[in-house]
Formats: structure tokens, C-alpha cells, sequence
């Protein structure tokens, strides 16, 4: 029996029957729908929520938990049984929620044991380090280990993603300025990437249909051919076109795992509805 | 109420006024955040965070310990931290109660002390401390009290103190991140931090918060500070003059409506603003030509307070402190349709000009100085202008290149591929490479008779163009379309793009559309508006 916890927050888009094999504990974060605040995940489903947008005329903001929701975490885990606490979180910069994990730490006595970790990336880009981190940890690994297996994937992971419309990075300041003009005139797609934890453009295609294309032929030039890669795909209320990018994905590359999961409230504020992303790395 | 220490119970007072005060001005503090990741909800974390410090302390009887009342304060606000802004605020309530823990009252002394310790706590709690932030404001307000106080200072005198280095401090903030500069605000949380120390110091004069939001006039919002508007903007600029007026209305019989208003001066320009009552109308647009507008304002009433103002002028002076961005996008189009797809595309500056009209090496030059951005790429898109580029880049100072674009088809495809965070060099040669990733046809028509090699042209008559080589040429202009399109559309060709011209009717143009993509199934049709002058269709094949 594992005595290393591992602590992630909802922005991982885990699914639920990872998080229970692995006994992952899952701290969320808030999406405020003007004075009403759901906490991702266990208030609010990715379907309610993209339902609720679509229906909600302000746009909804999000909010990293607070220090002392880690401190609590942290405190029912040691008293539970933990000896290490690894905590693993979405990229600091775009959201508070590392910094609030390390407050959280400090809150606490020195014999609780916390190492906190920023993933540089978010959603299943997180998922995957996190299950990396939660096989190690029950396959009996010491902390030195499962440190050095996030290190090495946080600089392995490839997001790749599309965007329907530019307009929910924008107005949640997720993307440079520099980047935001692109043309919804002429159809076009965006093709984004998570790069040194921040959202970079990194191509306009035309039209969806060649968007996904370019996802597959992007990943190509990153995957040398026969190297087997880990992969997720998430999606944001467009689970079809998720199973197409499977579909091709299964064709064209040698997955040892494949997980299709939802983008969750809280990226989906920032997305917005109709985001795909292609996540891997190479193993 | 003549106070000269702040007990438990004052303190209790002070946090439940406090965020009362932080309640009520929350969506004006939201208005102002744009570091370090906008959400434009500071305000609203800052607020929530402080309401669960004063859930905690509501919870305590009136006459509590200091120290008890300053432990729930901390308490309270570091569980209900939300936010950046939020986690510092419940820092620095964090530190400041710590300096507390064994006194039963503070006097100005302590009160210097404990703003203090709550600022080291901060500074210690972020990751990477930025200035120009709520920890500067905290920071700086703390060092001057410090500094000057004695031991004659009372209570509220610290407080002022406090908040006049405070806020001088906040009126700083836009000249240490340029992020601030950039969107015209002040810090988001320093301004919060402010409002709390406010809503304290009225709570401890034994003051309630009531009343509406009043940050608005001390703060240096888009509205009051001209500058924001045109450091974004300036490049941008489409509508040179900023003309604002009021009409009074005069003759009864006039039943012009302010939606009548509206609807004119939105064809006129933009930042279009009517209000008023029926007889006291205030106007505002920005427009190229203020004539128009005053002359259709003189039918309506007489005119008063009449204002109009260069904004190029503005921006210019403007422009010299901040480079807007790394690099500056010029692009030579005629017409709107396509004006509006250059711009979604991310052109910074458009010179109306094409084939008829070549804009010459100043006015590309102009406008590489003009456009508010370090290095420069210019989009010619058309062969006969591509020179006078070259020359206008030789001539600036700016380090600028032309992507040589022969046509309107081939700057869109170019502009694909222009990526703002990479660097000049690296986004010409991808966008070099783009132009043959499209082909380009353009359908026109002779304005005159003309002999092209065997060819006899006379005027009037339709022509098809492939890139810039006549390849059909007929009286009829389907004709020209279809034959046009049969020599140029190959098997591996996967979208075409027409952009029909000021001389078509859309319903003509989608009727075509209708007629040629049943005779290439394998391929995407695409139609917008492009409004280009003399060109029938503007057509892009890839």
C-alpha cells in the first residue's frame, strides 16, 4: 500500500474512472456564473456547464481554490495516512491555483510532507503526468522517482488544440494581444499550442474539416515513425468530432493508451464550446 | 468619536466596513484588472475574500481580544482566499495580525508595524513578486508611514497617510507595467487594497458604507485618461477626426429620431455615441469626414459646443513612448470587404490603393512610421506596387521587408501564415512560402481597345486573368468565368475562393456560385463580399 498521495485539481479533466482506480484526489476550482459559483466537477458537469453557457448571457469567470482548501486537503491526507503528499497543478501561468497550493503547504507543520508541482500544462496534458505520477506512486516508487517522472513528461507533452472562435481566450486574457486578431471572416480555425505554460497560435487553417487534418499531420512531425506515444484527446461539447481525430489517431499512430475525456468548466470558460485538443508524448 | 487606539471590537468594526466598502466598488475594480491573467474579476475575488474575513469576525462577540479578532480576520480571509489579488490581500491580512498577537490595542506605532509585516508576508507568499502591482501600492504605502510617523500621530492621520502614499503609489502603477499602460488603467488590486484601508479607516471613525460606487473619479480608467484608447489604438486608426457635438432642436416639426441619428453616423465613422433628451442631443463619432456630419446635425438644430479634434496628431505624439508591437502588419487594398478581411487578419494599416491607383514610395513610407510597431512587413499585393515598397523600405528607418504579393488572393494567403510572436525574419520567409501555396484568378474587364500579343481586346469586354497572364476573353462574362476557372482548377485543388466586386450584386454572385460548384463536386466554394473596384471576381484557388 502506496503511502504517497497525489493531489491534482479539476483542470486535469481526468475522468472519473481514473481518478477512482488510481485514488487521485481532486481539489476543484469555481466557475462563477455572475454571483453563483459551482465547484467544478462535483457541482457542476461538463454537460450542465456548456448547456448553461449557451443558455448564460455574461460570460462566466473562473476562481483557483483558496490556500486553505489545499490546507485541508493536505491535513485529511496526512491524517489519513499519507507520508508524501504530491501535488500536481495546471500551468501557474494561467491560474493562481500553484501559488495557492504552496500556501496551503505553508500553512501547515513541517511534518506533513508536500511536494507541489507546477505542470506547466492543463487539462488531460495534466491528466496524463497525474496517472504517470498515481502508477509510480502505487507501484511503490520514492518521491525522488515520481519527482523525476514529472520533470521529464512536463517537458514531453504536446497540446495541440482548435479553437471554434477566438473570443473565450480573449476576453479570459488566456492569449497575447498580438495574437487575437484572426479572421472569423474567412472560416477560420485556429490551431494553438501550450508552450512554456502559455497559449501560443501556432497556425490558421481554413475550415474545421482541414483543422483536424493539420492536427494529425502536426503530430506526424513530431512523433519519429514506430515511436509509441501516451495520448488524450478532449474535447469541449463536440464529442463527435472527437472520435473522428480517434479514429485517426488509431490509424495513424502506435498508442499504448488513448483517453478521450471532457474539456471541464473551468478550460472550457477559456475555450469556450467546439475546442478539440490532441494531446501526447512520446514514450 | 475621538478614538487614538483601535481595540478588538474596532477592529471588528473596521473589517466589517472594510468589505462593505470593497463590496460595493467590486465592479469597478473588475473594470480596471488586466494583470496578471484578466479575468476581470479582482474586484469580485478581493471582495470575497474579505467577505469570508468578516463572516469569521461577524462570528465574535463585540467585545473581543484584539488578538482574537485579528486571528479571525487572518483566519477567515486566508480560507476564503480567491484570486491573485485575493491570496495577497489575505497575505498581507495574514502578516499585519501576526504583529499583533500580543497586543490589546494599537496605536499608530504598532499599526505602522503591523502594515509592515503584513507586506513582507506577501512579498514572501508570491512566487515571482511584480511591481506595479498591489504589492508595490502595499509596499510603498507601508514604507511612508513608517517613515514618518511619531509619536504624536494619531490613528486616522496614519491612515491618511497611508492612503495618500497609497494612492500616489496606485498612479504610478501604469508606468511600471506597461501591461497597465497599454489597457490605460491602474492596478486592479492595488486600487481594491486601497478601497479596503478606506472602508477600515471609516469603520474605525465609527462611519457605516453605504451609498453607490465612488472609485470612478479617483481612478484613471479608459474614460478620464485619453491616452489608452489611441496607444491601442493608434495604428488603427480608420477615422482620422474625433468630432463631438450637441444639437438643440428648434423646430418642432422635426421628428428626426436619435435612432435616425444613430443609424446615419454609423455609415460615417465609428464610436458612435447619441444621447440626450428629445431636444438636447449629444453626439460623438470619429470619422473622416466631420463636414458631413455637421451639415446633416445643422438640419436637425442649432449646434453648440462643437469639438473636433486629429486624432492622427494624437497618436502620433503617443506613439513615440510604447511600441505597440514587435511587428506591424501594412497591407495595399481597395475595398471594403476585403479592407475588413485584412483587418480580421490581423493589418495593422491599410493603403487604399490597387491596380488604378498606385500608392506611392511616401505613402508607404508614411505609413511604415505611422504604424505603431518596431519592425514592419508590408503586403504590396500587386506587382505594380511591390517596387515602390522595396523603395519605401530602403528609405525608413524601421527595419521593415515586403512579402511580394501580386494579388489581393495571394495577401490573404500570406497573411495565413503571419504569426505575431515570431520574429520578421522568420514570418517572411513563411509567408514568401504561402504565396504558391494559392493561385490566383481575376476577372475584369477591358477599359479600353487593346492588342495583347495575337490577342484584339476591345473595351468593354470581359477578361480572365491567371496569375497577372490574360487566359480568356469574351463578351460574356460567364463565359470568361468558366473558362477561366476549367484552365486553373486541378484535380488536387480543395477550396476556391471568390471575392465578388463593388460592381456585383450578391444575388448575382451566389447565383454563380450556385452554377460553378455543381461542375467541381470535389471541391469547397467559398463567396464573401470584397468590394474591390473595377475586378468583377477576386478568385483564390488552393
Amino acid at each position: 500500500m502506496s503511502k504517497i498521495k497525489i493531489v491534482t485539481d479539476s483542470t486535469a479533466d481526468l475522468p472519473l474512472d481514473l481518478i477512482k482506480q488510481y485514488d487521485i484526489t481532486v481539489v476543484p476550482l469555481a466557475v462563477n456564473f455572475g454571483s453563483t459559483s459551482y465547484l467544478e466537477g462535483t457541482e457542476i458537469s461538463p454537460k450542465d456547464f456548456y448547456t448553461k453557457l449557451s443558455a448564460s448571457e455574461i460570460l462566466p469567470t473562473t476562481s483557483q481554490p483558496s490556500p486553505g482548501d489545499f490546507a485541508t486537503v493536505f491535513k485529511e491526507l496526512a491524517e489519513n495516512g499519507a507520508e508524501e503528499i504530491v501535488s500536481i497543478h495546471l500551468s501557474s501561468k494561467l491560474s493562481g491555483t500553484y501559488q495557492s497550493a504552496l500556501l496551503g503547504k505553508s500553512m501547515l507543520a513541517d511534518s506533513i510532507k508536500v511536494n507541489v508541482f507546477d505542470s506547466q500544462v492543463v487539462t488531460m496534458g495534466l491528466g496524463l503526468i497525474v496517472i504517470a505520477a498515481a502508477r509510480a506512486a502505487k507501484e511503490g516508487n520514492n518521491i525522488e522517482e515520481i519527482s523525476r517522472i514529472i520533470t521529464d513528461l512536463q517537458s514531453k507533452m504536446n497540446i495541440f488544440f482548435v479553437v471554434d472562435t477566438l473570443e473565450y481566450l480573449q476576453k479570459g486574457g488566456r492569449i497575447g494581444k498580438a495574437s487575437s486578431v484572426m479572421g472569423a471572416l474567412l472560416n477560420i480555425k485556429p490551431i494553438l499550442t501550450l508552450a512554456d505554460g502559455e497559449v501560443h497560435p501556432y497556425e490558421k487553417v481554413r475550415g474545421k474539416g482541414k483543422a483536424l487534418e493539420r492536427l494529425i499531420e502536426i503530430a506526424n512531425t513530431n512523433i519519429p515513425s514506430d515511436q509509441k506515444i501516451q495520448c488524450a484527446i478532449v474535447h469541449s461539447s463536440c464529442l463527435d468530432t472527437a472520435l473522428k481525430l480517434h479514429e485517426k489517431v488509431l490509424e495513424q499512430f502506435n498508442c499504448t493508451e488513448i483517453f478521450i475525456s471532457d474539456i471541464g468548466a473551468v478550460v472550457g470558460t477559456h475555450v469556450g464550446p467546439g475546442t478539440i485538443a490532441l494531446i501526447f508524448y512520446i514514450i | 468619536m475621538n478614538k487614538t487606539y483601535i481595540d478588538g471590537s474596532t477592529l471588528r468594526a473596521m473589517v466589517l466596513t472594510g468589505a462593505s466598502k470593497l463590496e460595493i466598488e467590486k465592479s469597478k475594480i473588475d473594470s480596471l484588472n488586466v494583470f496578471p491573467v484578466p479575468d476581470g474579476d479582482t474586484g469580485t475575488n478581493m471582495s470575497l475574500t474579505l467577505a469570508s474575513a468578516a463572516k469569521e469576525v461577524e462570528k465574535l462577540p463585540k467585545d473581543i481580544p484584539l488578538s482574537q479578532a485579528a486571528d479571525a480576520m487572518a483566519y477567515g480571509a486566508l480560507m476564503g482566499a480567491r484570486g491573485n489579488s485575493g491570496v495577497i490581500l489575505s497575505q498581507l491580512l495574514g502578516g499585519f495580525s501576526k504583529a499583533l498577537s500580543n497586543a490589546d490595542k494599537i496605536n499608530a506605532h504598532l499599526l505602522a508595524k503591523a502594515f509592515s509585516q503584513g507586506v513582507d508576508a506577501a512579498y514572501k507568499a508570491v512566487v515571482k513578486p511584480v511591481e506595479g502591482t498591489i504589492l508595490t501600492v502595499a509596499r510603498e504605502a507601508s514604507e511612508t508611514l513608517n517613515s514618518k510617523i511619531t509619536d504624536e500621530t494619531e490613528i486616522t492621520k496614519a491612515f491618511e497617510i497611508y492612503l495618500d502614499q497609497g494612492y500616489n503609489t496606485l498612479s504610478k502603477t501604469p508606468e511600471m507595467l506597461p501591461v497597465l499602460k497599454q489597457a490605460g488603467v491602474v492596478d486592479a488590486g492595488g486600487q481594491g487594497l486601497l478601497t479596503v484601508i478606506e472602508g477600515m479607516l471609516a469603520g474605525f471613525k465609527g462611519e457605516t458604507i453605504q451609498g453607490k460606487a465612488t472609485i470612478e473619479q479617483k481612478s484613471y480608467t479608459t474614460q478620464t485618461f485619453p491616452v489608452s484608447n489611441f496607444i491601442i489604438n493608434n495604428n488603427e486608426i480608420q477615422f482620422q477626426y474625433c468630432t463631438e457635438l450637441i444639437i438643440k432642436k428648434i423646430i418642432d416639426t422635426n421628428t428626426t429620431t436619435q435612432e435616425q441619428i444613430r443609424a446615419f453616423l454609423e455609415e460615417k465613422g465609428d464610436c458612435v455615441l447619441v444621447v440626450g433628451s428629445d431636444n438636447i442631443t449629444k453626439i460623438h463619432i470619429h470619422t473622416n469626414n466631420p463636414g458631413l456630419v455637421l451639415e446633416y446635425c445643422c438640419r436637425l438644430g442649432s449646434l453648440h459646443d462643437i469639438k473636433i479634434e486629429n486624432m492622427r496628431e494624437q497618436s502620433r505624439e503617443l506613439m513615440i513612448a510604447v511600441p505597440n508591437k514587435n511587428i506591424g502588419v501594412i497591407g495595399v487594398s481597395a475595398g471594403e470587404g476585403i479592407n475588413e478581411i485584412f483587418r480580421s487578419l490581423g493589418v495593422d494599416f491599410i493603403i487604399m490603393g490597387g491596380q488604378t491607383m498606385n500608392p506611392s514610395t511616401e505613402n508607404i513610407l508614411s505609413a511604415i512610421e505611422d504604424v505603431n510597431a518596431r519592425e514592419i512587413l508590408i503586403l504590396p499585393n500587386n506587382k505594380n506596387i511591390i517596387l515602390a515598397a522595396q523603395q519605401a523600405v530602403k528609405l525608413s528607418s524601421k527595419s521593415a521587408k515586403v512579402v511580394t504579393t501580386k494579388t489581393i488572393p495571394q495577401g490573404i494567403s500570406a497573411l495565413m501564415a503571419f504569426n505575431g510572436e515570431l520574429d520578421l525574419n522568420i514570418n517572411y520567409k513563411k509567408m514568401q512560402e504561402a504565396i504558391s501555396n494559392i493561385k490566383t484568378c481575376e476577372i475584369t474587364y477591358a477599359v479600353r481597345d487593346a492588342q495583347h500579343g495575337d490577342l484584339f481586346i476591345k473595351a468593354g469586354q470581359n477578361i480572365g486573368i491567371i496569375e497577372g497572364e490574360i487566359a480568356y476573353i469574351s463578351d460574356d462574362i460567364e463565359d470568361v468565368i468558366l473558362n477561366t476557372l476549367q484552365k486553373i482548377i486541378e484535380n488536387k485543388d480543395e477550396l476556391v475562393t471568390l471575392y465578388y466586386g463593388e460592381d456585383v450584386k450578391e444575388a448575382q454572385a451566389e447565383e454563380l456560385l450556385q452554377r460553378i460548384s455543381k461542375l467541381y463536386p470535389n471541391v469547397d466554394f467559398e463567396l464573401h463580399y470584397g468590394g474591390q473596384p473595377l475586378y468583377y471576381y477576386l478568385i483564390s484557388i488552393e
